[in-house]
């Protein structure tokens, strides 16, 4: 009997200091979180992604204070800047003195969503820029690979270091601090567009709308999808204008607490609308759209994917398939898919960190 | 042409406002040009006249955000080009299509001669051998080039209006028509070469 | 103006494309060389042959098929549903027959739709995954200066 009650006993505690040290570990990736958007940084980063089947790097130069923050980049081919101002995204192209400025998704940070869908935990410690770090994974509840490793700053818990994995377990992008100065002066001009730079304000999103806002607005019923993967819930709808290319669609943003899926709807036949216009029939400027998609050139690399890497799809190509068969296209950037389908009425894009076949669920199931 | 213009916007501004009877006679007046136009890009009959079926519906439920009830035949047209493009993309049909993959038995459209010939030196006995020319012609053609020259020759659009209908410049389509001029006079070399004068 | 030169421009006068000075110097060239007015008069009848084309008639029951679909729908595009007529013989048979071609045809429907996976990035792809990157950047516990990467590799690769 004793022994049973101290069995259940050393259970308990150690179920108890488990579930301690579970609070605690997203307990200090919630403080990195905050440290993201409170504390004054300046620093110099490497940062890399692996997308679309290659490795690109660049050094950043960090500037961050009162939520915004600027990275001065530095590439192999060019420079560029991009600058988050708390409303917008701005990117900076220097050689042309042009200023990109996108409005910026408001944070909608839902702790229990993603601590109901992932678990974090202490993996040790190791130091970052010369700093003492304290490493958490956070990996999927449902049994799935790491998604995100973060080195935290034992002092001001900032993510010094972090690496991100997609949903099969490849690293797609890492950014490590070499350099950083917590509470150094940061210019007050710092995360404004530079004197006499061209200001482009393509369109953009437009503020976060129930399903049925974003009908009216975007002036047909929006669909949402039946089936998404179990973890998403919808976080809402958005009114989606690229001005670049005169394209109007309809989104709606789901979430599981850490990773993104989008569905994108428009009216098939419309075309992409043009923004702003009462009949909302838009084209393409000039010739670009002249030869389809045919006529595009193939840079080294390619773009997508390699052909082959889903048994179930054809090479290439231009994308045609026997005639009467409808065809749906997939992007595999690696970072994330993207897949196009043609329904009944409406064209419906989805994009996300998933695997192609969910992909694919989530575009038929809208009706 | 301004006469018969204003008689388009009358009904146009009708039918906007819900009147079945001018959509009705907009139908008509519209339906052989944009079967025909459809046609021209898809090069089956049954497809087309799903899609010109569908344009015709689209156009009736979203009359209503047509600004400019002047614009209808080019706003008409850019509905049934974009269900072209989307019968494209998802791989029902295909843009570019060389005219010798095409069966050429009678199932390659070849519509029939115009009763009143046009007038001019440019006038010429037609027949069904050439018909069938210029179209297999037409289908080796880009599919911008071949869609400005249907709306312009075979529908008698102006530059304005398939501006209108594409999203580009007239100078644009300007251009299109000549290039597409160009690669047409040496294919159809064997029926426009010859010894006349026109001076 | 120079033979070669002319040619190059001809298309264009033919379609009515030239304007001004331009216009009268190829008019000034062609009156005088037979060889650019026998092309010249070629491109023209290109023109004559195309114009000889005459429009084709849609088929006779395409406007019956869309009156049918404008009685049915309102005037924004909603699912176009299929009302049985339960209560009348013709709506049981009608019923009944659906069952069994059911059951002898299998589901019925468009063909599956093939997956093909594609090695160019069209406009409307890249938008969307570019506004997908902006959603990315926002959510929690991302790595905002891969996500400004991945804009810049983007847009070099659109």
């Amino acid at each position: 009997m004793r022994g049973r009650a101290l069995l259940a006993a050393a259970v308990f505690a150690l179920a108890a200091g488990a579930a301690l040290a579970q609070a605690t570990a997203w307990d200090a990736v919630w403080r990195s979180e905050a440290a993201t958007a409170g504390t004054s940084v300046v620093g110099r980063a490497h940062t890399m992604v692996v997308e679309d089947g290659r490795e690109r790097s660049a050094t950043a130069l960090v500037h961050a204070a009162g939520g915004k923050v600027r990275f001065d980049y530095e590439g192999p081919r060019r420079r560029w800047s991009v600058i988050d101002d708390g409303r917008n995204l701005i990117r900076l192209n220097p050689p042309a003195r042009t200023a990109l400025v996108l409005p910026r998704p408001s944070l909608v940070l839902d702790r229990a969503l993603a601590e109901r869908n992932y678990v974090a935990r202490d993996a040790g410690e190791a130091p970052v820029a010369g700093r003492p770090t304290r490493l958490v994974e956070i990996a999927p509840r449902r049994k799935g690979p790491v998604a995100r490793r973060l080195w935290l700053d034992r002092e001001t818990s900032f993510a010094l270091k972090r690496e991100h994995y997609n949903a099969q377990g490849r690293l797609t992008s890492a950014t490590e601090y070499e350099e950083v100065d917590f509470g150094a002066p940061v210019p007050a001009d710092t995360f404004s567009v530079p004197e006499g730079w061209t200001k482009v304000e393509p369109g953009g999103q437009g503020p976060r709308l129930t399903v049925h806002e974003l009908s009216a607005r975007i002036g047909f019923p929006v669909r949402p999808p039946r089936y998404v993967p179990g973890e998403y819930v919808l976080l809402g709808g958005y009114v989606q204008e690229w001005g670049r290319w005169d394209i109007r669609m309809a989104e709606l943003r789901y979430t599981d607490g850490l990773r993104v899926l989008s569905v994108y709807e428009r009216p098939k036949g419309e075309g992409p609308p043009r923004p702003g216009m009462a009949h909302g029939r838009g084209g393409r400027h000039g010739d670009r759209a002249g030869r389809g998609r045919e006529g595009r050139r193939d840079r080294g690399g390619g773009r997508g994917a390699r052909s082959g890497r889903h048994p179930r799809g054809r090479g290439g190509g231009s994308g045609f398939g026997p005639p009467g068969a409808e065809v749906m296209t997939l992007v595999d950037r690696g970072t994330e898919k993207a897949l196009r389908y043609f329904g009944a009425g409406l064209v419906v894009v989805v994009v996300g960190d998933v695997t192609a076949d969910e992909l694919v669920r989530v575009a038929k199931s809208v009706e | 042409m301004g006469e018969e213009r204003s008689e388009v916007q009358e009904l146009a501004a009708r039918a906007r406002s819900g009147e079945t009877e001018a959509f009705e006679a907009l139908y008509r007046s519209h339906q052989a040009g944009i079967y025909t136009f459809i046609l021209s890009q898809v090069r089956e009959r049954e497809l087309a006249a799903d899609l010109t079926q569908e344009t015709f519906v689209r156009a009736w439920q979203s009359l209503p955000r047509l600004r400019k009830a002047g614009a209808f035949r080019g706003w008409l047209h850019r509905i049934a080009a974009n269900l072209v493009r989307d019968e494209v993309k998802s791989g029902r049909a295909r843009l570019e299509v060389a005219a010798s993959v095409l069966a050429t038995d009678g199932e390659t459209p070849a519509p029939e001669p115009r009763a009143d010939a046009a007038e001019g030196p440019e006038a010429m006995l037609v027949s069904q051998e050439m018909k069938g020319a210029v179209w297999d012609a037409l289908a080796e053609l880009p599919a911008q080039q071949r869609a400005a020259v249907v709306m312009h020759h075979v529908e008698g659009m102006s530059m304005a209006e398939i501006a209108e209908a594409t999203g580009v410049r007239p100078g644009t389509v300007m251009s299109r028509l000549a290039r597409a001029r160009e690669a047409l006079r040496k294919s159809l070399s064997r029926y426009v070469e010859g010894t006349d004068d026109l001076s | 103006m120079i033979c070669h030169k002319v040619r190059r421009k001809l298309a264009e006068y033919a379609v009515g494309g030239l304007r001004g000075r331009t216009r009268a110097r190829i008019e000034e060239h062609v009156r005088d060389c037979a060889a650019c007015r026998a092309e010249l008069a070629a491109l023209e009848r290109t023109g004559g042959l195309l114009d000889s084309v005459s429009v084709e008639e849609a088929p006779a029951e395409t406007w019956a098929a869309v009156q049918r679909e404008m009685r049915g729908t309102e005037r924004v595009p909603v699912a176009r549903r299929v009302r049985w007529a339960w209560g009348t013989a013709a709506g049981a048979v009608a019923l009944a027959a659906l069952v069994v071609g059911a059951f002898v045809l299998g589901p019925m429907g468009p063909a599956e739709p093939q997956l093909v996976v594609a090695t160019e990035v069209d406009e409307e792809m890249q938008a969307t995954i570019e506004g997908h990157l902006s959603a990315v950047w926002a959510a929690p516990l991302s790595d905002e200066a891969a996500v400004g990467l991945r804009l810049a590799v983007l847009e070099d690769d659109g």
